[in-house]
C-alpha cells in the first residue's frame, strides 16, 4: 500500500475506531438518563440538561478522533 | 390566534420547505450523469471539501497589513447583523418609551422568551447572584452561535459564488454558464499553461507569488460559508470562554485561585503530602488548556461534520431519495441548536466551578491527615 492509500485507511479507521468508544458512552448516559425520567418524571428538566452536559463530554473524545481523523486527510 | 397570523408562518414554512427541495432534493434525483435535469445543467455535484476557509476577496496590502476577506468571516458579520437587527427590533417600543412596551408583543415577546430561558439555565447552574453577574457572556456566546450555525442551513450558502480554477490537486467540475456541472474533472499535476480566459475571475491574475499553479476544470468558492467550519470562529469563542472563566475565578476567591494551579499552602507547612498538592495543580492548569481544545474541537467538528454530511448526502444519496436531504436538515437544525446550548451551559459550569471555594475541601483533608 502506498503513503495516500494508507493515509485514507487511517483517516477512516482513526474515526471509525474512535467514536465506538464514545457512542457505547453515550448509549450508556442516555440510559441512565431516560430510566432516571421513567423513574421520576418531575426531575425531567434537569436530568435532561445533566444528561446533555454528560454527552458534551463523552462526545468530546469523539472529537478528538475527528481531529485526528481530519488531520490525516487534509494536513499530514 | 387569528386565521391570518397561523397563516403566515405555514407559508414561510412551505416556501422554506420548497426550497430546500429544489435546491438539494428535487433537482438531484432527476439529475446523475444521465439524469433529466444534466441536460440544462443541474447536476448533483459535490462541493469541494476544504479545512481553511476560502479567500473571496484575496489578500492585498492595506498600509502596512496583508489583508483579505475570507467567506467566514462573511458569515460572521451577517450572524453579528442578524443579531444587531434582531435586538433593535426587540427593544425598539422600550427605547420609544411607549406606555405599553411592558406587554410584550411581537419579537420583544419571542426575544424576551428566548432571555428568560437562558437565564433560567444560568441560574439552574450559578445560583441568582452569581447568574446575574455572567448570563450576558453565556448568552452572547449561545446567542451567536446559534446564528451562525442556523445559517448554515440557508440555501444558497455553501452554494453561491465564485468559479476558479482549483489550486490544489483533485476532483473540480465542468462548467455550464454559471452553474458548476458533470462530468468531473480528476487533476493530478498541475496544468502548465496559468492564463485563464475571460475576464470574470481577475484574481487568478493578482495571486501574490505567482507561483499558484492552475489546474483544469471549476471549484466553487462561496461567498458565505457556515462561521464554524473556520478554526479560528470556535477557538476565538474558547479562549473568551475560558479567559473569563478564569476572571470570574480570581474576582471571587482572589489568590486563593491562584493557589489552586499552584498550591503549596500545605507544602509550606512542612507536609510531605504537598508535592501531591503541587502535581494536582499542575494537572488543573492543564485541563484549562484542555477546556480551550474542547471546546473549540467539539463546535468545530460538530459543525464540519454537518456541513460534509449535508454535501456527501445532497450529492450522492439524493439521486436516489429525493427528500432525504430534508432529514439531514432537520438534524442539523438540532445539531446547531445542542451545541450552541452545550457551548453556554459549559461556559456557566466552568464558571460556577471556578468561582466555588476549594476552602471546605481542603479543611477535610487537613482532618484526614
Amino acid at each position: 500500500m502506498d503513503a495516500v492509500t494508507m493515509r485514507q485507511l487511517a483517516a477512516g479507521l482513526a474515526i471509525g475506531l474512535g467514536t465506538l468508544g464514545p457512542g457505547l458512552g453515550i448509549g450508556l448516559l442516555v440510559n441512565g438518563a431516560m430510566q432516571a425520567i421513567g423513574r421520576n418524571p418531575e426531575a425531567a428538566g434537569q436530568i435532561q440538561v445533566n444528561m446533555i452536559l454528560g454527552i458534551a463530554f463523552a462526545e468530546a473524545i469523539a472529537i478528538y478522533a475527528l481531529v485526528v481523523a481530519l488531520l490525516l486527510k487534509f494536513v499530514a | 390566534m387569528s386565521g391570518k397570523g397561523c397563516l403566515i408562518p405555514l407559508v414561510i414554512l412551505l416556501v422554506v420547505t420548497g426550497l430546500c427541495a429544489i435546491s438539494s432534493g428535487f433537482l438531484g434525483a432527476m439529475g446523475g450523469n444521465s439524469g433529466l435535469l444534466h441536460g440544462i445543467g443541474l447536476d448533483p455535484i459535490l462541493p469541494s471539501i476544504k479545512l481553511p476557509a476560502e479567500m473571496v476577496v484575496p489578500m492585498g496590502q492595506v498600509g502596512p497589513f496583508k489583508v483579505g476577506l475570507t467567506n467566514t468571516l462573511i458569515a460572521t458579520f451577517l450572524a453579528d447583523i442578524v443579531l444587531v437587527v434582531l435586538a433593535a427590533a426587540a427593544t425598539a417600543r422600550i427605547r420609544a418609551g411607549s406606555p405599553d412596551a411592558w406587554v410584550p408583543r411581537g419579537v420583544q415577546n419571542l426575544v424576551e422568551w428566548i432571555v428568560e430561558v437562558l437565564h433560567g439555565l444560568a441560574e439552574s447552574v450559578l445560583g441568582k447572584t452569581r447568574a446575574r453577574q455572567v448570563f450576558w457572556l453565556g448568552a452572547t456566546i449561545f446567542l451567536f452561535v446559534l446564528v451562525a450555525n442556523w445559517m448554515e442551513l440557508l440555501p444558497g450558502v455553501d452554494s453561491i459564488g465564485i468559479l476558479e480554477h482549483p489550486h490544489e490537486p483533485g476532483i473540480a467540475y465542468s462548467r455550464r454558464g454559471a452553474l458548476l456541472s458533470l462530468p468531473e474533472i480528476k487533476n493530478e499535476a498541475p496544468k502548465t499553461e496559468v492564463k485563464p480566459t475571460g475576464g470574470e475571475h481577475p484574481e487568478d491574475a493578482q495571486h501574490p507569488e505567482g507561483e499558484e499553479h492552475a489546474y483544469e476544470g471549476w471549484e466553487l468558492v462561496p461567498f458565505v460559508r457556515a462561521a464554524a467550519t473556520d478554526l479560528n470562529v470556535p477557538l476565538a469563542l474558547a479562549l473568551i470562554s475560558v479567559v473569563m472563566t478564569q476572571v470570574y475565578g480570581f474576582r471571587a476567591l482572589g489568590a486563593q485561585y491562584l493557589g489552586r494551579f499552584v498550591a503549596t499552602k500545605r507544602l509550606g507547612d512542612g507536609n510531605p503530602m504537598g508535592l501531591i498538592d503541587l502535581a494536582v495543580g499542575a494537572l488543573e492548569a492543564i485541563s484549562e488548556f484542555a477546556k480551550i481544545i474542547s471546546f473549540t474541537f467539539r463546535l468545530f467538528g460538530n459543525i464540519f461534520a454537518g456541513q460534509v454530511l449535508l454535501f456527501v448526502m445532497a450529492a450522492f444519496l439524493i439521486p436516489f431519495l429525493v427528500f432525504g436531504t430534508l432529514v439531514f436538515y432537520g438534524l442539523e437544525v438540532f445539531v446547531g441548536l445542542i451545541q450552541a446550548v452545550v457551548f453556554m451551559m459549559l461556559t456557566f459550569v466552568f464558571i460556577a466551578m471556578a468561582t466555588a471555594g476549594h476552602g471546605e475541601e481542603h479543611a477535610e483533608h487537613a482532618e484526614a491527615h
